[in-house]
């Protein structure tokens, strides 16, 4: 048997959800066999976005240069603060807005590079 | 190079150079790099609380820090080591090593990986907050509600770790992406799902955990911040037990992303330093797998006390992990069997990971029996327990991989003498610190108190463990030197100076911006160990070993 890459992620996500079943078979509540199933359910989500991102490489087998990485940084600092904001005072927020203006501002230059 | 890699990058390179470039770099080299750099740093720093708290224990009814301090220190030390170190240090190798390994010449989404890693710092910035200010996190590396709410923890500090543990995890949860998704998707030609190192394996298993049981560390935290703006939501016993499944379904997970990266680490050292082939490759993959899924249905095991999960499934499941450890140990102990063995220290590290990390597993298993759990949980037996895990075997397995791979990342040898002294020390020290502590735990004390009495007869025990600790401090200190000596001599290294067996070997040291090159192609790939296949096993003490370095391969 060929092991391609979306049979070890189905794969994987089929013995999770093995165990799920196992595990309603004990007893446990809905709510806990709910948080379980959903996991095993995403690994086969994943699955299939891998199955299909394969497919895609096929036909398109083309590295890209990544342009500059600026803006992620800048993203991240405003998703920081964002959420300082949520631990001090909600107007701590609202200093993220120019970050978030920055690094949006940021990513359409990076993405106008040459190339 | 492959005409795939040909067709890299017309996009000419930013015009930056130095520091800034390095922030912002999309090259996974890098940003591996600054993951494991920034997860250093945090790691001494946090370990720097753990030698505070071992300094208030050394004997009893000291006051070095007062009840709140202790309290803030080990919720830091336990939240930083888990979140900032550890889980960084294991993707971060991921980051730095999978796209070489697998002959690629950059990471999937390298600019997702760059916001991971800066999510990451963000989070550490929030944590390390959270224990600054009035107030601060104190509720352990859990912070089981209704503790954690603010009828019991006022004040920002837990609002702050919260922040700080959901952008760490965001941080790793998309790194874990890019770097599963490498795996899966831009392997270069030849290089099946069953040749790849079983290095790779072990961080395509990390990863889909990491995905699969981040979600549910996120959606916690979700309950948790909705709980602290009404506490009343937390007042009913279901919501309760409901955040410890959901912290646990992530909790138990994350000590399998702590250490499965290692395990594989340890794996490559030891075939490498063994001159031969891993033994039993098919099976430790398959044994890796199930281990994986194994470990997603073992949660409820942290909940026995609790009385409030089916005991036995999980008792169940748990014991059932010692099958596919066990096919791993026998992969490792089949590679080690007649191989010529070869005592560098990566591989002194790689062999003290292998009982050492045994410890931790066994005393695991005793731990998942609610039998013994009643009696021993909240004691320092699991505080012993976990750090076998994590620090005798995790950690060991990570320096092994430091070792092992800092001459391809830097390109300049360490002092194979100072990492020798560095390799006595650890293990002195860390089986001085924690074998003590599954006595401390038999003998009652329970964990996370800032002391104990005198007449408890828990002194001696204590004077040792934190005698080791500080033998561990001295170790990590001279592992420091030996990066600053080796930085000062400038020994150069050469492209393979262990014999290597995987494609990273096959590219000079550092690699190039795009990992291989004309004058470093990608070689032929017909086995997961290719370099062994076109090279055969190396000599006793090859002379690529020596200072001046060899002809590239």
């Amino acid at each position: 048997v060929r092991v391609s890459a979306p049979l070890v992620v189905a794969g994987w996500g089929v013995l999770n959800g093995a165990l799920v079943a196992v595990l309603a078979g004990f007893g446990e509540q809905a709510a806990v066999l709910a948080l379980y199933a959903s996991a095993a359910a995403l690994v086969e989500v994943i699955a299939l976005v891998v199955w299909a991102g394969v497919r895609r490489r096929r036909r398109h087998r083309v590295w890209r240069r990544a342009p500059s990485g600026d803006s992620m940084l800048i993203l991240a600092a405003g998703i920081a603060v964002a959420g300082l904001g949520w631990a001090f005072a909600w107007w701590f927020a609202l200093a993220s807005i120019p970050v978030f203006v920055l690094a949006i501002s940021r990513e359409i230059s990076a993405r106008q590079e040459p190339g | 190079v492959t005409a795939a890699q040909r067709a890299v990058l017309v996009r000419p390179a930013s015009g930056r150079s130095g520091a800034l470039d390095w922030l912002v770099s999309t090259d996974h080299k890098r940003i591996g790099m600054l993951v494991l750099g920034t997860a250093f740093v945090l790691f001494y720093t946090f370990g720097a609380l753990a030698m505070t708290m071992r300094s208030q224990l050394i004997q009893p009814g000291q006051h070095l820090l007062t009840n709140q301090q202790y309290n803030e220190f080990f919720t830091l030390h336990g939240t930083g080591m888990i979140s900032l170190v550890v889980t960084p240090l294991a993707i971060g190798l991921g980051v730095y090593l999978i796209p070489l390994q697998i002959g690629a010449p950059a990471i999937a989404a390298p600019r997702a990986t760059l916001l991971g890693y800066w999510l990451y710092v963000g989070g550490a910035v929030a944590l390390i907050l959270s224990a600054i200010v009035p107030h601060g996190a104190t509720d352990g590396w859990w912070s089981y509600t209704p503790l954690s709410t603010t009828t019991y923890s006022p004040g920002t500090g837990m609002n702050l770790w919260i922040v700080g543990v959901v952008l760490a995890a965001c941080g790793m949860l998309i790194m874990s992406g890019t770097v599963a998704w490498t795996i899966l998707t831009r392997r270069a030609p030849g290089v099946t799902m069953m040749r790849i190192p079983i290095f790779a394996w072990a961080m395509l298993v990390t990863c889909l955990m990491a995905l699969t049981a981040f979600p549910s560390l996120l959606a916690a935290m979700v309950m948790l911040a909705a709980g602290r703006i009404d506490s009343g939501l937390m007042h009913g016993n279901f919501w309760n037990v409901l955040y410890e499944h959901m912290f646990w379904f992530y909790g138990h997970p994350v000590v399998y992303i702590m250490f499965f990266p290692f395990i594989g680490a340890v794996a490559e050292v030891v075939a490498t330093f063994a001159g031969r082939r891993a033994f039993g490759y098919k099976g430790t993959v398959l044994a890796l797998l199930a281990f994986a899924a194994g470990s997603m249905a073992v949660w409820g095991h942290h909940m026995f006390a609790t009385g409030q999960v089916v005991n036995d499934y999980y008792s169940l499941t748990s014991n059932l992990l010692a099958i596919p450890a066990g096919v791993e140990y026998f992969g490792l102990l089949g590679t080690l069997i007649g191989g010529r063995l070869r005592y560098r220290t990566p591989m002194l590290f790689a062999i003290a990971f292998i009982p050492q990390f045994l410890i931790g597993g066994l005393t695991g298993i005793m731990a998942a029996n609610p039998a013994i759990d009643y009696n021993i949980n909240d004691s320092y037996f699991v505080v012993a327990h976990f750090h076998y895990t994590l620090v005798a075997g995790s950690l060991f397995g990570l320096f092994a991989a430091v070792y092992f791979w800092l001459p391809k990342a830097t390109g300049i040898m360490y002092s194979e003498r100072l990492g020798k002294l560095h390799f006595v020390l650890m293990v002195i020290g860390t089986n001085m610190a924690f074998l003590p502590m599954f006595g401390l735990g038999i003998l009652g004390m329970p964990r996370r108190v800032p002391t104990y009495p005198a007449d408890a007869g828990l002194t001696a025990l204590n004077l040792v463990s934190s005698i080791g600790a500080f033998i561990i401090g001295l170790s990590l200190f001279v592992f420091l030197y030996n990066l600053y000596a080796s930085a000062r001599r400038q020994v150069p290294a050469p492209p393979d100076p262990w014999g290597g067996q995987t494609l990273e070997w096959a590219t000079s040291s550092p690699p190039p911006r795009f990992n291989f090159s004309e004058r470093f192609p990608v070689p032929k790939v017909r086995s997961y160990a290719p370099l062994l296949d076109l090279n055969g096993p190396p000599a006793d003490e090859p002379a690529r070993v020596r200072r001046t370095g060899s002809e590239p391969r």
